[in-house]
C-alpha cells in the first residue's frame, strides 16, 4: 500500500515534468495544418516531414559546427 | 561571433579577381525559396563584372536587426554596404547619419512611380536615404462564401463589420466574428493607428503631438468594444500576432481578419481550408472618413562608411529595379514598390489579386515619420495594449501618451 | 611569507583577467548611467545622477520592479516548496530511482527561450492544450491578471529540478542514525521532518532560495518571449524594461542606469541572504 502510494507520486512527478516535452514531440509529427486543430493532442497522420526539412538544409548541419565549435572553445 | 548561429550566407560561387571588389549585403529572412534570391544576386553579378555580392541574412526577429544594425553602425562598422530596412528605422538612422543619401538613385520622374507612403518615409528633410524595395499594408480578408450566403458585401464602415460579424457568428462558438493583432508589440500600433486615422484621429500633425483628440477616443473606444460589448472578437486578441491570427482564419475559424498581404498565397496553397473561399478588401472606416491602412515594408539603404559606395549603389539600383521587383514578386511573392508593375500583364496573369492592392497601397500610410519613433512606439504599446485589455479608459491611455511622447520630444532641447 | 608572495605573483594573471572582464563592464554602465546619451541624436553629455532622479518617478519602472518582485517572490517559494517535496520523493528507496531522477532533470535541460516557445503554444487561448485538458476557455497570456502567473507557472515548471537536485544532495548528507535516534525517542514522520530534516537541511534551503532569488531577479528571456511585457505592462520585469530602453530606443544613459539599479538590487538580495546565513552559523 505505502508502495504503491510511492509510485503514484513518482508517476505524477515525472508526468508532470515530461508532458510538456511529449506534447511537443507529438507536435512535431503533425503537418502545418494540422497545428491548431482542436482537440491539441493526437497527431491523426503521423509524418517526419519536419525532421526531414531540418537535415535538408543546409542551415543545421552549420548550426551544429558551430555549436560544437562553441562548445570546444568553452572547454579549453 | 556577433553573428552568431543565425547567419547564412548566399554566396555566388566562382573565381575572384583580383581587381574584383565584393560588396555585403544584409537583409532579413527571405520568404520561400532561398534559390530564387540567389538567382537575382547571381544575375547582378553576370550584368556588373568585377563585383561580387554575398548576400547574409539576419536573425528573423526585426527586434534584433534593429539592434544588430544599431550597434554595428554606431560602431562605425564597414562589414556590411548595403542595408535592408523596416521602414520605421530609416528616419531614425539618416538622423544618425548612419546612411547615404541617395536622393540621386531616384530621379523625380521614378519618384511620381513609386507609392506615396513609402517614398515620405524615406525622406528626411528632402533628401532620399533608402530606395523602397517591397511594400506592406492593412488588408480586411473577408470570407466570401459566407458574406455570399446572406448577400453581404464587404463591410465599408466599422458599423457594417460589427454588423455582420454579429450576425454570423450568433449562436455559434466554432468561428470568431473579427480577429486582429493585439498584443503588445509593433503590431499593435500598426492595427491601432489604422483606427485611429479612420476616424479621422492621429498622432502627430506637423510635428505636434495630437493624440488626446475627439476621434482618437471614438476609435479606441471602439476597439475594446469589438471585445467587451459587441463580442466579436474574442478576448484572446490581446494576444495575437500576425501569424497566429493567420492560423485561426486560414483554418476557417473567423469571418474576418486584419492582416498583411502575405497571408493571401499562403490561403490559397492546395490543403488549405479556406481556399478560394476568401476575399480581400480595404479596412472599413468610421462614416463619412477614408479607409487607412499602416504602411509595412523594407527599404535599401547605403552604409555611410562603405568602402565600395559606388558598386554598393550600383547593387542598390539593381536589386529596386523595376525589373528586379517584378522577378520578386513572381518568385517570392514581395509587392513591388513600383506602382506601373501593377498593370504588369505577367504580373496579372499570375496573381490577379494583385491589381485590386494598387488603390490600398495607394492609401496606405507610414507610422509617424520621426526619428523618435522608436521611442513613441515603446510608450503608445503598453498604452494601448492597457485600453484593448480593458485597465485603462481610451481617454486615460491618449492622456498618459500624449504626455510621455512631449517628454520624449523634449529630448533635443 | 616568501612563499606566500610568490603564490600572490602567480595568481595575480587571474585576478586582472578577472577584473578586467568582470569589473571593467561594470565600471562602464556605471559611468553611462551618469549620462545623457542618446545615440540617434549624437547626444553624449555628463548629467550627473540625473537619470536615478527620472526613475524614481518613472511610473514604468515602479511597475517593472513591483512585477520582478512579485515574479520572484511567488516563483522562489513555490520553487523550494515543490523542489523540497520532490526531493523527499526521490530520496525513498525504490525501484526505477535513477530513472525518475534523470526524467524530473529534464525541463531543467531546456533552453530557457525553448522551453517559453514550447509553452507559448500550451497556453494558447484558442487551440493550446492547457485549456483543452482544463476545460476551460482563460487567455493565460493575453489576460492582465493571468499573464504574470502563466509565467511564473513556466518558470517553476523549469527550475524546480534544479532546486530539487540540490536539496536532494542536502538530504543525502544528513546521517541515518539522527533518524533512527529520534524514531526511538518515539517521532513520527511529521515530527522527523520538522525536528531533524528541517533544521539540518537550513543551509542548503538558503543556497538554494539565494541562487533562484539571484537568478528569478534578472528574469529576461522567460517573459520576453512569452509575452514581450504585455498585456499593458503587467509583466514587463525590469531586465525587460532596462533591455528595451537600451536596445529599442537607443536611451543608453537611462538604460544603463536601469541595468545599474538591477544590479543593485542583485547585489542587495544576496547582501541580505548572507547576512541571514551568517547570523544563523553564529549562532549555532
Amino acid at each position: 500500500m505505502r508502495k504503491g502510494m510511492l509510485y503514484l507520486a513518482a508517476l505524477v512527478v515525472v508526468s508532470y515534468s515530461v508532458a510538456p516535452l511529449v506534447w511537443q514531440f507529438l507536435t512535431s509529427l503533425k503537418m502545418d495544418y494540422e497545428l491548431t486543430r482542436i482537440p491539441p493532442l493526437l497527431p491523426e497522420a503521423p509524418s517526419l516531414a519536419h525532421y526531414i526539412a531540418i537535415f535538408k538544409g543546409r542551415m543545421f548541419l552549420r548550426i551544429i559546427a558551430n555549436s560544437a565549435q562553441r562548445g570546444k572553445a568553452a572547454l579549453k | 561571433m556577433l553573428c552568431g548561429l543565425a547567419c547564412s550566407e548566399t554566396p555566388a560561387d566562382h573565381e575572384k579577381a583580383d581587381d574584383a571588389v565584393t560588396i555585403v549585403f544584409k537583409h532579413g529572412k527571405i520568404q520561400g525559396d532561398a534559390e530564387h534570391f540567389r538567382q537575382l544576386l547571381l544575375r547582378f553579378e553576370k550584368e556588373n563584372p568585377g563585383i561580387h555580392v554575398t548576400g547574409q541574412a539576419l536573425p528573423s526577429s526585426t527586434d534584433e536587426q534593429h539592434q544588430f544594425y544599431v550597434i554595428n553602425l554606431d560602431a562605425g562598422s564597414a562589414d556590411f554596404d548595403v542595408l535592408s530596412m523596416d521602414v520605421i528605422w530609416v528616419p531614425e538612422f539618416a538622423r544618425a547619419g548612419w546612411l547615404r543619401d541617395l536622393s540621386a538613385l531616384l530621379p523625380e520622374a521614378e519618384r511620381r512611380d513609386i507609392f506615396p507612403g513609402p517614398l515620405k518615409a524615406v525622406t528626411s528633410n528632402g533628401r532620399i536615404y533608402a530606395i523602397p524595395w517591397y511594400i506592406d499594408a492593412g488588408l480586411l480578408y473577408y470570407r466570401k462564401d459566407l458574406l455570399d450566403g446572406v448577400g453581404a458585401k464587404p463591410p465599408a464602415t466599422w458599423g457594417e463589420l460589427v454588423r455582420l460579424a454579429g450576425e454570423m457568428t450568433k449562436g455559434s462558438e466554432d468561428i470568431y466574428g473579427f480577429i486582429w493583432q493585439g498584443k503588445q508589440y509593433e503590431g499593435l500600433v500598426c492595427n491601432v493607428l489604422e483606427y485611429l486615422w479612420s476616424h479621422g484621429g492621429d498622432v502627430l500633425e506637423d510635428g505636434k503631438v495630437v493624440l488626446n483628440s475627439p476621434g482618437n477616443i471614438a476609435a479606441l473606444t471602439l476597439m475594446r468594444d469589438l471585445i467587451a460589448k459587441h463580442r466579436i472578437s474574442p478576448p484572446l486578441v490581446t494576444t495575437l500576432v500576425e501569424e497566429s491570427s493567420r492560423h485561426i482564419f486560414g483554418n476557417g475559424r473567423a469571418v474576418f481578419m486584419r492582416n498583411w498581404p502575405y497571408a493571401w498565397n499562403i490561403f490559397q496553397r492546395n490543403g488549405s481550408p479556406v481556399k478560394g473561399r476568401i476575399g480581400v478588401a480595404p479596412l472599413p472606416a468610421a462614416p463619412g472618413q477614408p479607409s487607412a491602412s499602416t504602411l509595412g515594408g523594407w527599404q535599401i539603404g547605403v552604409n555611410r562608411n562603405s568602402r565600395h559606395p559606388q558598386a554598393a549603389e550600383r547593387f542598390v539600383r539593381f536589386i529596386t529595379s523595376r525589373e528586379s521587383q517584378k522577378t520578386m514578386a513572381l518568385t517570392i511573392g514581395y509587392k513591388p514598390t513600383r506602382r506601373s508593375l501593377y498593370r504588369d500583364p505577367d504580373l496579372i496573369r499570375q496573381q490577379p489579386f494583385i491589381t485590386g492592392l494598387h488603390d490600398i497601397f495607394m492609401n496606405a500610410r507610414p507610422r509617424p515619420v520621426s526619428p523618435y519613433y522608436m521611442m513613441m512606439t515603446q510608450i503608445l504599446q503598453p498604452e494601448f495594449s492597457a485600453v484593448i485589455s480593458g485597465i485603462k479608459t481610451p481617454a486615460e491611455a491618449l492622456a498618459s501618451a500624449d504626455r510621455q511622447i512631449r517628454h520624449v520630444l523634449g529630448v533635443e532641447r | 611569507m616568501r612563499r606566500v608572495e610568490t603564490g600572490t605573483w602567480f595568481v595575480m594573471p587571474a585576478i586582472l583577467l578577472l577584473a578586467a572582464v568582470t569589473i571593467f563592464p561594470i565600471m562602464d554602465v556605471v559611468y553611462l548611467s551618469l549620462h545623457r546619451k542618446l545615440l540617434i541624436f549624437g547626444i553624449s553629455e555628463f548629467t550627473g545622477l540625473q537619470n536615478y532622479r527620472f526613475l524614481l518617478q518613472d511610473e514604468r519602472f515602479w511597475r517593472a520592479l513591483s512585477n520582478t518582485i512579485y515574479f520572484t517572490g511567488l516563483s522562489v517559494v513555490l520553487e523550494v516548496v515543490l523542489g523540497l517535496a520532490l526531493a523527499l520523493l526521490m530520496n525513498r528507496a525504490f525501484r526505477g530511482k535513477g530513472l525518475v531522477r534523470a526524467l524530473v532533470l529534464v525541463p531543467w535541460a531546456i533552453p530557457t527561450v525553448v522551453s517559453a516557445k514550447m509553452w507559448e503554444w500550451i497556453y494558447n487561448g484558442d487551440f493550446g492544450v492547457l485549456n483543452y485538458l482544463l476545460g476551460t476557455k482563460v487567455n493565460w497570456l493575453g489576460d492582465p491578471f493571468w499573464a504574470l502567473h502563466a509565467a511564473i507557472i513556466m518558470d517553476v515548471w523549469k527550475t524546480t529540478p534544479f532546486a530539487a537536485i540540490l536539496l536532494l544532495a542536502g538530504l543525502q548528507l544528513i546521517p541515518a542514525d539522527l533518524y533512527s535516534a529520534a524514531r526511538v525517542d518515539g517521532a513520527g514522520p511529521v515530527r522527523l521532518f520538522r525536528y531533524v530534516t528541517l533544521p539540518l537541511l537550513k543551509p542548503v534551503i538558503l543556497i538554494v532560495l539565494i541562487f533562484r532569488s539571484l537568478d528569478a531577479f534578472r528574469v529576461f528571456d522567460a517573459v520576453y518571449v512569452l509575452t514581450g511585457g504585455g498585456p499593458a505592462n503587467t509583466t514587463e520585469t525590469l531586465s525587460v524594461y532596462a533591455y528595451k530602453v537600451l536596445f529599442q530606443t537607443l536611451q543608453i544613459g537611462y538604460g544603463s542606469a536601469l541595468a545599474v539599479t538591477v544590479f543593485v538590487c542583485v547585489g542587495l538580495i544576496a547582501t541580505g541572504y548572507i547576512l541571514l546565513m551568517g547570523r544563523k552559523a553564529g549562532l549555532r
